[in-house]
C-alpha cells in the first residue's frame, strides 16, 4: 500500500468517526447517511485496487439487507428518512456505526471468496491490505504503546 | 532517546549479577498471532544464592543490547533464539521505516534477501509484494546499508558474541528472516484467513 493510499484510509477512518461522534457538525441526517456510504465505497476501492467505480453493488446489497433486518416493513428509502418517519431519528448514528463494523466483516469474507472478480495477483495484494487494515483497527482499539525502540547498532566486526 | 523502562531492566540485571546472582535459564517469545502485533518478551530464571525467581521482561532495545553485547547470553531453545533474532530484525526494520519510509525499507529488505541465497527464503520472497522505489537516491543507498548492516551484524554477533557455529548462525538467521518476512507481509495470516488464496 502506498503512503498516499495509507493516508486516504486513515482519512476515511477519521472522517467516519467524526461523522458518528458529531453528526450535527456534518449536516442533515440524510447527508450523514450519504457521506458514510460514500466513505465506505472509497474504503472498498482502497482495499481492493482492482475494484472500479461500478463495483459498489456489494456494498449497497449489504446495506439493504442491514436495513431490512433493522426495521420492520423496511422500504427502499434511505435509512434516515425511514427512521424519521418512525420517530426513531436518534438511532441513526448507532445503526450506521453497526453497519460500518458489519461492512468490514462482510468485506473480509468477500475478499476470501471473490476469486472470479479479482485476478490472482490482486488477491494477494488485497488480502495483505485487508489484514493491514484489520491490524490498524485492532491497534486503534487497543491504543497500544510503540512496540519497538531505537535501532540495535552492531559493531563493525569481520569474521576471520 | 533512552527508554527508562529498558534502562531499569538493565540496571536490575546488572545488580543481580554484581551481587553474585546469575541467569540460569533464558527463554524468549515473540507472542505472535495472525491479527495481533508481536509483543516480544524475555522469560529469565534468575538464581540468587539458591533463591530462584522467574522474571518476564518485555523486549526493549536496552535489554537486548545488554543480552547481546554486555553479558552475551544464548536463549536455551534454538527456535526461541530465532524468534529473538526476528525481534531484533523487526525492530531495526521498523526504525528503517521511520527513517526512510515503509515502502523503501520493505523494498530494500526484499532486494537484499534476494541476493542472499544462503538463507533459502525464495518461497516467502515470491509472496512478498513490495513496491519498487527508485534505487538511484542517497536515501535508498543509506537504507540499503542500514539493513545489510543489521543482517550481517546480527549474524556476526551470533558467531563472535554468542558463540554459535557458522552453520548454526545461518540456520538461526534463516528462521528469523522467515518470521520477519511473514510478519511484514502477513503471509501466514493470509493463508489462515483466506486459505483459498494460499
Amino acid at each position: 500500500m502506498s503512503p498516499a493510499e495509507s493516508r486516504l484510509l486513515e482519512f476515511v477512518a477519521s472522517r467516519l468517526e467524526s461523522l458518528l461522534r458529531r453528526p450535527a457538525a456534518w449536516g442533515s441526517k440524510l447527508s450523514i447517511e450519504e457521506q458514510v456510504l460514500q466513505l465506505l465505497e472509497l474504503r472498498r476501492v482502497l482495499l481492493v485496487p482492482s475494484l472500479t467505480a461500478n463495483d459498489t453493488h456489494r456494498l449497497m446489497r449489504t446495506y439493504t439487507r442491514f436495513i431490512t433486518a433493522a426495521l420492520e416493513d423496511a422500504t427502499a428509502e434511505p435509512l434516515a428518512i425511514q427512521l424519521e418517519r418512525l420517530g426513531r431519528g436518534a438511532e441513526l448514528t448507532g445503526l450506521l456505526a453497526k453497519f460500518i463494523d458489519l461492512e468490514l466483516a462482510e468485506f473480509v469474507a468477500d475478499v476470501g471468496l471473490a476469486t472470479d472478480e479479482i485476478d490472482r495477483t490482486g488477491d494477494v495484494e488485497a488480502t495483505q491490505r485487508v489484514i493491514e487494515q484489520l491490524r490498524k483497527e485492532i491497534e486503534a482499539h487497543a491504543r497500544r504503546r510503540p512496540r519497538f525502540h531505537e535501532a540495535i547498532d552492531f559493531p563493525d566486526v569481520k569474521q576471520n | 532517546m533512552a527508554n527508562p523502562k529498558g534502562q531499569f531492566q538493565v540496571d536490575f540485571l546488572r545488580s543481580v549479577i554484581s551481587h553474585g546472582g546469575r541467569i540460569e535459564n533464558a527463554r524468549f517469545s515473540l507472542q505472535r498471532g495472525p491479527l495481533t502485533f508481536v509483543e516480544p518478551v524475555y522469560s529469565l530464571t534468575l538464581d540468587q544464592h539458591g533463591v530462584r525467581s522467574l522474571q518476564e521482561l518485555p523486549w526493549t532495545a536496552e535489554l537486548e543490547r545488554y543480552m547481546l553485547f554486555d553479558a552475551p547470553r544464548k536463549i536455551d531453545d534454538l527456535g526461541e533464539e530465532a524468534e529473538r533474532f526476528a525481534a531484533i530484525l523487526l525492530n531495526n526494520l521498523e526504525t528503517a521505516a521511520a527513517q526512510y519510509g515503509k515502502d523503501t525499507s520493505q523494498a530494500v529488505l526484499v532486494a537484499t534477501l534476494r541476493d542472499r541465497p544462503e538463507y533459502d527464503l525464495k518461497r516467502l520472497l515470491d509472496r512478498a509484494t513490495a513496491p519498487r522505489p527508485s534505487s538511484a537516491s542517497r536515501h535508498h543507498a543509506d537504507c540499503t546499508a542500514f539493513i545489510r548492516h543489521s543482517i550481517d551484524g546480527l549474524q556476526n554477533t551470533a558467531i563472535l558474541g554468542l558463540g554459535y557455529s557458522s552453520p548454526q548462525a545461518i540456520s538461526l538467521m534463516t528462521e528469523a528472516l522467515r518470521i520477519v518476512l511473514d510478519e511484514t507481509f502477513h503471509i501466514s495470516a493470509a493463508d489462515m484467513l483466506f486459505p483459498k488464496h494460499a
